[in-house]
């Protein structure tokens, strides 16, 4: 592969690279920054890329692998990027009665980075779960155990229970309705 | 523990797989920043390791 092509193909995949790092880091500084690694591993180890394979998949796997190694040489820091974890304690309200994509980001966001990525890679990008387990790395098993205790915890965050309609309440007023069943 | 694809969960996580998307087609829409575009134009300058830039027989690029 040309290095004029590749770093044609790089660039169309910058968008989605970026927004996959958004998805594991929470904070867009910490992102930016991994994609820089990232853009620059891929860059300077094009020979391993196997043309007419996936390039996009092959980024996303040195994206994460990236995102992990960083993350256990810094896993004795507190990591609050965004507040992030302060927001893990609870989803905050929204003000109407719908599904608030601001409650969806929290509910996401408290999610481990395992997690995540593979509700991104599955759910946000239908990656079939024998294409997520190669870019994570894992069995095809691991891929739909952490997809369904994701989506899980998610249905849960947003006060979603087996047999409810989808019409999504805000968190002021589950607790009110709550408070009426007891 | 794996939670069983019931009807209604099904339904549900449509819709979560639906604002997934959202989020990502969101975060993706968002402006490169100057860090990152400036990281693509010199890229070229970036210094790829012996055997690893283009080939000397054929003057085409190894990848």
């Amino acid at each position: 592969m040309k290095r004029d092509d590749a770093k044609a193909e790089l660039v169309s995949h910058m968008r989605s690279l970026r927004a996959f790092a958004l998805s594991l880091t929470r904070n867009s500084a910490q992102a930016d920054d991994l994609v820089q690694d990232t853009v620059l591993k891929a860059w300077t180890n094009f020979d391993k890329f196997q043309e007419g394979t996936n390039m996009r998949a092959w980024l996303f796997t040195i994206l994460r692998n990236t995102f992990y190694s960083q993350r256990r040489k810094v896993a004795r820091e507190v990591e609050d990027g965004d507040g992030a974890m302060v927001e893990k304690l609870s989803v905050k309200p929204a003000h109407d009665g719908r599904l608030q994509m601001n409650d969806f980001r929290m509910a996401l966001d408290t999610l481990p980075a395992e997690q995540r990525e593979v509700l991104i890679l599955v759910g946000a990008l239908q990656y079939s779960y024998e294409e997520a387990a190669e870019v994570c790395g894992v069995k095809v098993g691991t891929v739909k155990s952490r997809l369904n205790r994701g989506r899980e915890a998610i249905s849960m965050a947003m006060g979603l229970a087996e047999g409810e309609e989808l019409e999504m309440t805000d968190a002021s007023t589950r607790a009110v309705v709550n408070a009426s069943r007891t | 523990m794996t939670v069983p694809n019931r009807p209604n969960n099904a339904k549900i996580n449509a819709q979560i797989d639906e604002n997934l998307r959202r989020v990502f087609e969101e975060d993706a829409a968002t402006d490169m920043p100057p860090q990152l575009l400036e990281l693509l134009e010199k890229l070229e300058s970036v210094e790829v390791p012996p055997g690893l830039g283009p080939r000397s027989d054929d003057g085409e690029g190894s990848l």
